[in-house]
């Protein structure tokens, strides 16, 4: 056999196979072309579904009254009532000026209260060697498994003699004492990865314990800290079970009680009801978008390693 | 003889120390949950109306709580809830799973999509309550509007009506599913590319790929999340209470447990009565993980840790 026949059936064969290959080729780019196509509808559609909600609320929200139980409903507002924001925020018999304050303060005083004692309990777990360490941070995990309801009512009661009913101490003291059993464990994982070396290098230096907490684990830990801080606002911010249960009063009342009173009375002033509504909503869609990376990263780290 | 080993006194520094840390949540679990368990299962045992003392009844309360369902309606809410978290349960973690895969794509404008699919879960319950209600109102309502102009004549009455009151807090329930889906995806992100590649060599097609890989990989995340969502499910509370006004309507088709015992301790104020609805609430809880926890063993996939 000689090379030069070997080489010119190399070349035929290579030819016919760069023809099939790129028709292969456009074959495959159609098929991926249509996949695309499909998938971009499907998330395009998914998006409506999810988005149409609020975008509902918030066009319902600067309707007059009349437009908005118009029917079939209008789609865009005929004119953009702006003044329906204050007009709902200064409704008579309404206090939600006061109502809103007294949210942001109980939603600070908790996230103080979380922030310090939760990396102070997870920098004892993560770091410090002592006996009954590893019994109390399985009785710590453990606890989230009981429903808040078993404990309510003893501590209702107490509360109730001891006269903290109608007053924020029932929704924000308990918060001083660890802060809650996720966030201790998420500040934990956080900690047990800061080289030791560091520690070691300040406990030579003749820093003490609340010194390398403080100045060493808490500005190194910024991401985790910041997912804690953003989990507890939102979630005392959005709270309405505690409220319910432990305030009475309108004068004490959080935004979220507010807003159910607001519903229960004038339900039919639709367009109120989601302004205030919308209100209460954007400072959580603000704080998603200025954060959302640790929003992210703290459910996915809430999830997957408990 | 027994040699008795004097503990150093560095020792019990680090001991007082590590408890100085973990202080908070020691008191915390003694005060705000291990002493109100106590208490709640011996108030379970007594006749309690707050106001007066309370007297031992044995086990009284859970007779009551199973045979005078025509006055407390306990198992009644009981069914009310088992119904919704059967409903609501395949069909958050069914659709959650499809959004997570459908957003695990790689296509060009993801980051928009996610963030779409995810905004509904910050929206606070009571602003996402009253714009559900809105946008269900069966009369002056967009989506039966829509369904109208779609051609149907008889859209279903949704809240209003005993039968479709309980789908539609499962829809609304649907519209929540970011967290579980961010979960998903962050599992999704976990799985060796290497296992897909290796399937392409052996011509394995998407959908065997799916149930051969996808599926037993992500079996940890399905299971937490079937965990996780049956407990919520079980004391599922503000979307029923605030979009009934707390009466579980329309005929008490949406009476949740939870709804039932805060009415059984803060309405009717049956302190005993409403502990024992905790517990047997809790012991429910608690049956169900075991069960879950003990079939993981068939069909959850650990990766051998090497």
């Amino acid at each position: 056999m000689s090379a030069v026949s070997e080489s010119s059936r190399l070349r035929r064969t290579t030819q016919a196979s760069a023809q099939e290959i790129a028709a292969a080729r456009a074959r495959r780019k159609l098929r991926e072309n249509s996949r695309k196509t499909i998938l971009y509808a499907v998330l395009i559609l998914g998006a409506i579904i999810f988005m149409c909600p609020l975008y509902w609320m918030l066009i319902t929200s600067v309707k007059t009254n009349a437009e908005a139980y118009l029917y079939p409903p209008t789609l865009w507002p005929q004119a953009i009532k702006l003044i329906n924001y204050p007009d709902a925020w200064n409704y008579e018999g309404m206090q939600f000026m006061r109502w809103t304050l007294q949210t942001i303060f109980i939603t600070v005083t908790v996230m103080v209260g979380v922030l310090f004692t939760s990396s102070m309990c997870a920098y004892g777990f993560a770091r410090l060697r002592f006996p009954g360490r590893n019994f109390w941070f399985i009785a710590t995990l453990a606890s989230t498994m009981l429903p808040a309801q078993v404990t309510l009512i003893p501590l209702y009661i107490v509360f109730f003699k001891i006269g903290w009913l109608d007053t924020y101490n029932p929704l924000i003291i308990p918060a001083w004492f660890g802060g809650g059993a996720i966030n201790i464990f998420l500040l934990r994982q956080f900690f047990m990865g800061i080289p030791e070396e560091l520690e070691d290098a300040a406990l030579i230096d003749g820093a003490g314990r609340f010194r390398i907490w403080w100045s060493i684990f808490m500005p190194l830990s910024i991401p985790a800290v910041l997912t804690v801080a953003i989990f507890t606002f939102q979630g005392v911010w959005n709270d309405f079970y505690g409220p319910l249960v432990y305030i009475s009063s309108q004068d004490n009342y959080t935004l979220a009680l507010g807003i159910n009173l607001f519903k229960g009375i004038y339900g039919a002033q639709t367009q109120y009801l989601m302004a205030v509504s919308t209100l209460m909503t954007i400072p959580m869609i603000v704080l998603f978008f200025v954060a959302q990376r640790y929003f992210i990263r703290g459910i996915v780290l809430t999830g997957i390693n408990r | 003889m027994v040699v008795t080993k004097r503990r150093s006194r560095q020792y019990w520094i680090n001991t007082l120390q590590g408890y100085i840390f973990i202080g908070p949540v020691v008191l915390g679990l003694i005060i705000w949950t291990f002493g109100p368990m106590i208490a709640s299962l011996v108030i379970s045992f007594t006749d309690y109306p707050l106001l007066k003392s309370p007297t031992w009844v044995g086990l009284q309360n859970y007779v009551d709580i199973f045979t005078r369902n025509d006055e407390l309606r306990v198992v009644q809410s009981l069914q009310v809830t088992a119904t919704y978290a059967v409903m609501a349960l395949p069909l958050g973690i069914i659709l959650s799973l499809l959004a997570a895969i459908l957003l695990n794509q790689k296509l060009r404008g993801m980051p928009v999509f996610r963030t779409a699919f995810y905004l509904p879960t910050i929206v606070p319950a009571v602003a996402s309550a009253f714009m559900w209600g809105w946008l269900l109102q069966p009369d002056f309502g967009i989506i039966n509007s829509l369904l109208k102009t779609l051609g149907a004549t008889n859209p279903p009455r949704w809240m209003a009506e005993p039968e479709s009151a309980l789908p539609t807090l499962v829809l609304i329930g649907a519209w929540g599913i970011g967290g579980s889906m961010v979960i998903f995806l962050a599992g999704l992100q976990s799985i060796p590319e290497v296992l897909y590649e290796a399937a392409k060599i052996d011509g394995a097609n998407d959908w065997q790929m799916f149930w051969r890989i996808t599926l037993p990989q992500l079996s940890p995340t399905i299971f937490f999340i079937l965990v996780t969502g049956m407990i919520g499910a079980l004391q599922y509370f503000s979307t029923a209470f605030l979009l009934t006004g707390g009466t579980g309507g329309p005929l008490f088709a949406t009476y949740f447990y939870n709804l039932n015992l805060y009415d059984k301790a803060f309405k009717w104020l049956f302190m005993g009565l409403a502990s024992a609805m905790a517990w047997v609430l809790f012991l429910i809880i608690f049956v169900l993980t075991m069960i879950t926890f003990r079939s993981s063993d068939a069909w959850v996939f650990y990766e051998v840790k090497r």
